[in-house]
C-alpha cells in the first residue's frame, strides 16, 4: 500500500527562509531581484560628513563621517596619535620633498602609509571582535595603503610647537604662550637649549572607529567610503610640545607591595586646539568608489510556451551591489572593485567560488564597466 | 599587545589635548541647545526625539537625542541560552560609550588613560571591558529595568540590552550631573526598546533626574548652571557641592512602584529624599504621557 505524497506549497517569504537558492533563481527568473532591485542596480548611498557634529564637539576627533544605506548606518571617527620617526625615514622624506610632489609613479610602497581602522559591528555580543570584525579592518588597511592614498610626507608633522611658561609676578598666574618655528622664527633663535627636542621629528598617526548599526549585507563597500568621506572631512592640528609638565607618577617599591608617587617632569606631545593653525590632509587620490558584484548562472526562458522547455538557455548574471540572505548565502563568486575618479582601477578582487557560475573575462569586463560608470556617476 | 585590532605602530604616542594658541587662550565652546531651552519654564522637561525599530539585525531597538546626548539602545532575545535549564530568563544590560567620547566624570574615575595619564599610549580604540562609568550606568539601567520583564515568561532564554552613547552633553554640565541626567534618559529609551522588541513586560519603566539646591527648592529636569546663570563662578562651585542630585526610576501604572533610586551629593536626610522622589515621580509621569502617545502614534 502505497499513501500517495500531497505536494506542499509555501508563501514566498518561507520559501525564501528554507531554500533561498530556489527563491532567488524564480526571482531572477523573472528579472528581478528579491530586494526588488534591477540586477545592476545598487542601493542608494547617504553621505553626511559635514552635516554631524562629532568632530565640534569632540577635541580629540579631527574628522568623522556618518553614512547610511538603507537601515545601516555607519560612524566612522578619526583620532590621531604621534609616533617618532627614525633617522632612516626622515632622509627619505626629505628627497621626497625635493624630487616630486605630483609625481606618484616614482614612488615605492613604502613611502605610502595607511590608516589603522578598528571595525566595531553591532551584533549583540560583547568581547573579543569577531573574525568578521578581524578580516575587515585588516583588508581596509591594506586596500588604502596599496592605493596610496596617504604618502608619509602629509602625515609628517613639520613644525612643532613649543610651550613657554612665563609666570606673571603680579598676579602669580601661570602664562603659557604656545611658539612655533615657521610663524615665530623670531623666537627660536635665540632657543639654543630646546634644539634637541625640536630636532626629533614625528609623524601623525591616523586611527579611525568605525561603528557599524545594523549591519545587513557585507559592508565593505560602506565602510571604505566611509573612511574615505573622514579622511576628506579630516583636519591635522599642529603639535607642540611642553617641556614643564610635571606629572605625579605611581612607582612601585622594591622591597613591598605598596605604591609611592614620585614627581617627574618630562616633555609631551600636546595638540593645539587652535582651529585656525588645522590644515587638511592631503590625500594622493581621490579615493575613489567601491562596488561589489555577484554571478551566478540563471536560466532564461525563451519562450513563455509551456511545450517548449527545452530552449531554455543558461546565462551568467551580473548582480550589482549583493544584499540579503538569498544573495549573500547563495551567490559565491564575487567580484570587488574600487574605481577612482580618473577610472583607474583601486583594487580589484575575484572570487570564484561556484564552478557552475565562473566569472568569465566577458563578465569581469562588464563589472569593470558599471563600477567606471558609478564612479565617474558619483 | 593586541593582535586582534590594528592599533598602530608599537611607539604610537596619543598626544594630550593641550590648550589653544588662540590669542584669547580658550576655546570657545559650541553651546548648542542649552541656552535656547533655558528661556523656557524651570519644570518643563526638555524637547526629546524619539524613533524605535532602526537596528534591523536586532529584537527591538530605540533612538533617543536629548540636548547634545545622543543614545541608541538595540534589545536582543528571547534567545536561547546553551547549558544547563533554567525557568525564567536572565536579563543583562551593557552600556557603552563610542571609544572617542570623553565620559562624565572619568576625570575622577581616571578610567580613559587617554586623557589623564601623559606616560600611556594606549589607543581608545582598543578598550577591551567597560570602564568604571560604564559599569555604573549599566547596573542602575539593569536594576531599574529588571522588575517590569516578566522573566517567567521566557525559560531557557536571555535578553540583552545593549546601549550605545554616540554623543554626550557639552563640558559646560557638571560631570555628575551629566552622568544622572544620561542614566535617565537611557533608562527611558531603553523601556521603549523593550516594547519594540516586543517583550512582555508588567508596566514601562519610566523615570526622572531633580536637582536641589541649598535651600531645599526642587529643580525638575536640571540643565546645566541655568539656574543659577546669574550668581558668580565661585559661588556656582559651592553650590554644586551642596546640591543634591536625584534620578528615580518607577512604573507609573503599577502603582507607581520604585524600581530605582540614586541620589548623589549634598547633605541628605529623609524629607529631602521624600522631596526628591517625588519630584522624579513628577517627570517620569510626563515622560511616560509622551512615551504612551508616542507607542499609540506608532501603532496606527
Amino acid at each position: 500500500m502505497t499513501t500517495e505524497l500531497k505536494q506542499v506549497s509555501f508563501p514566498p517569504e518561507v520559501l525564501a527562509r528554507i531554500v533561498p537558492e530556489v527563491s532567488l533563481q524564480r526571482h531572477l527568473s523573472i528579472g528581478l531581484r528579491p530586494n526588488l532591485r534591477n540586477f545592476l542596480e545598487f542601493k542608494p548611498i547617504e553621505i553626511a560628513s559635514h552635516a554631524n557634529n562629532i568632530t565640534t564637539t569632540n577635541d580629540n576627533v579631527f574628522g568623522s563621517s556618518i553614512v547610511k544605506s538603507g537601515n545601516s548606518t555607519i560612524v566612522t571617527t578619526v583620532t590621531l596619535g604621534v609616533v617618532e620617526n627614525t633617522n632612516s625615514s626622515t632622509s627619505t622624506f626629505n628627497n621626497n620633498n625635493n624630487n616630486n610632489n605630483n609625481n606618484n609613479n616614482n614612488l615605492t610602497n613604502d613611502q605610502f602609509t595607511s590608516i589603522y581602522p578598528v571595525i566595531d559591528i553591532q551584533r549583540g555580543r560583547s568581547g573579543a571582535p569577531s573574525d568578521e570584525e578581524m578580516i575587515l579592518s585588516q583588508n581596509l588597511y591594506e586596500t588604502i595603503l596599496h592605493s596610496r592614498l596617504i604618502s608619509k610626507a602629509a602625515l609628517k608633522i613639520n613644525h612643532c610647537g613649543l610651550a613657554i611658561k612665563e609666570t606673571d609676578i603680579n598676579s602669580d598666574k601661570d602664562n603659557i604662550q604656545i611658539f612655533y618655528p615657521d610663524i615665530h622664527p623670531q623666537v627660536f633663535v635665540n632657543l639654543p637649549s630646546s634644539s634637541s627636542t625640536l630636532k626629533k621629528s614625528y609623524s601623525f598617526v591616523i586611527f579611525c572607529h568605525v561603528k557599524v548599526f545594523s549591519k545587513i549585507s557585507t559592508i565593505f563597500d560602506l565602510c571604505y567610503s566611509s573612511i574615505i568621506d573622514a579622511l576628506h572631512d579630516l583636519k591635522l592640528p599642529r603639535v607642540y610640545i611642553t617641556d614643564f609638565s610635571s606629572t605625579k607618577i605611581s612607582v612601585k617599591s622594591r622591597n613591598s607591595n605598596t605604591r609611592g608617587l614620585v614627581g617627574v617632569s618630562k616633555s609631551s606631545l600636546n595638540i593645539d586646539l587652535n582651529n585656525e593653525l588645522y590644515y587638511p590632509l592631503e590625500l594622493s587620490s581621490e579615493g575613489g568608489i567601491s562596488c561589489n558584484f555577484g554571478a551566478i548562472k540563471t536560466v532564461k526562458n525563451k519562450q513563455e510556451d509551456e511545450d517548449i522547455t527545452m530552449e531554455n538557455e543558461e546565462v551568467v548574471e551580473l548582480l550589482a551591489d549583493l544584499e540579503g540572505e538569498a544573495e549573500e548565502s547563495t551567490i559565491l563568486s564575487r567580484i570587488s572593485i574600487i574605481v577612482d575618479g580618473n577610472e583607474k582601477i583601486k583594487r580589484l578582487s575575484l572570487i570564484n567560488g561556484d564552478i557552475n557560475s565562473e566569472i568569465s573575462l566577458d563578465i569581469l569586463q562588464r563589472a569593470i564597466d558599471v563600477a567606471k560608470l558609478r564612479s565617474r556617476n558619483d | 599587545m593586541d593582535r586582534r585590532r590594528l592599533l598602530g605602530p608599537l611607539n604610537t604616542v596619543i598626544p594630550n589635548i593641550g590648550i589653544s594658541s588662540e590669542i584669547n587662550g580658550s576655546k570657545s565652546t559650541p553651546q548648542t541647545g542649552i541656552s535656547s531651552s533655558s528661556s523656557s519654564n524651570k519644570n518643563d522637561i526638555e524637547n526629546f526625539f524619539l524613533k524605535t525599530g532602526i537596528i534591523e539585525n536586532a529584537n527591538g531597538s530605540a533612538y533617543l537625542e536629548v540636548g547634545n546626548n545622543v543614545i541608541e539602545v538595540s534589545v536582543f532575545g528571547p534567545r536561547p541560552i546553551r547549558g544547563s535549564f533554567i525557568d525564567r530568563a536572565s536579563f543583562s544590560v551593557e552600556c557603552k560609550f563610542l571609544p572617542y567620547i570623553s565620559q562624565p566624570g572619568d576625570e575622577l574615575f581616571n578610567t580613559n588613560n587617554q586623557f589623564n595619564n601623559s606616560n600611556s599610549n594606549t589607543n581608545a580604540n582598543g578598550r577591551t571591558g567597560l570602564t568604571t562609568i560604564e559599569h555604573k550606568i549599566s547596573s542602575y539601567v539593569e536594576t531599574a529595568l529588571l522588575p517590569s520583564i516578566i522573566l517567567e515568561k521566557y525559560p531557557k532564554s536571555t535578553f540583552d540590552v545593549f546601549v550605545t552613547i554616540v554623543a554626550t552633553e557639552t563640558p559646560t554640565y557638571n560631570s555628575n550631573e551629566k552622568l544622572m541626567r544620561l542614566t535617565n534618559w537611557i533608562v527611558n529609551c531603553a523601556s521603549v526598546a523593550l516594547v519594540d522588541a516586543n517583550v512582555e513586560v508588567k508596566d514601562i519603566v519610566t523615570s526622572g533626574i531633580v536637582k536641589s539646591n541649598k535651600s531645599g527648592d526642587i529643580i525638575i529636569d536640571p540643565r546645566g548652571q541655568i539656574e543659577d546663570e546669574q550668581n558668580e563662578q565661585d559661588e556656582q562651585d559651592d553650590q554644586n557641592e551642596e546640591n543634591v542630585l536625584g534620578v528615580a526610576s518607577f512604573m507609573n501604572l503599577n502603582n507607581d512602584q520604585l524600581v530605582g533610586i540614586w541620589v548623589e551629593g549634598g547633605d541628605i536626610d529623609q524629607d529631602l529624599v521624600t522631596k526628591v522622589i517625588n519630584g522624579c515621580n513628577d517627570m517620569s509621569k510626563k515622560i511616560r504621557a509622551n512615551i504612551n502617545s508616542f507607542l499609540i502614534d506608532s501603532l496606527q
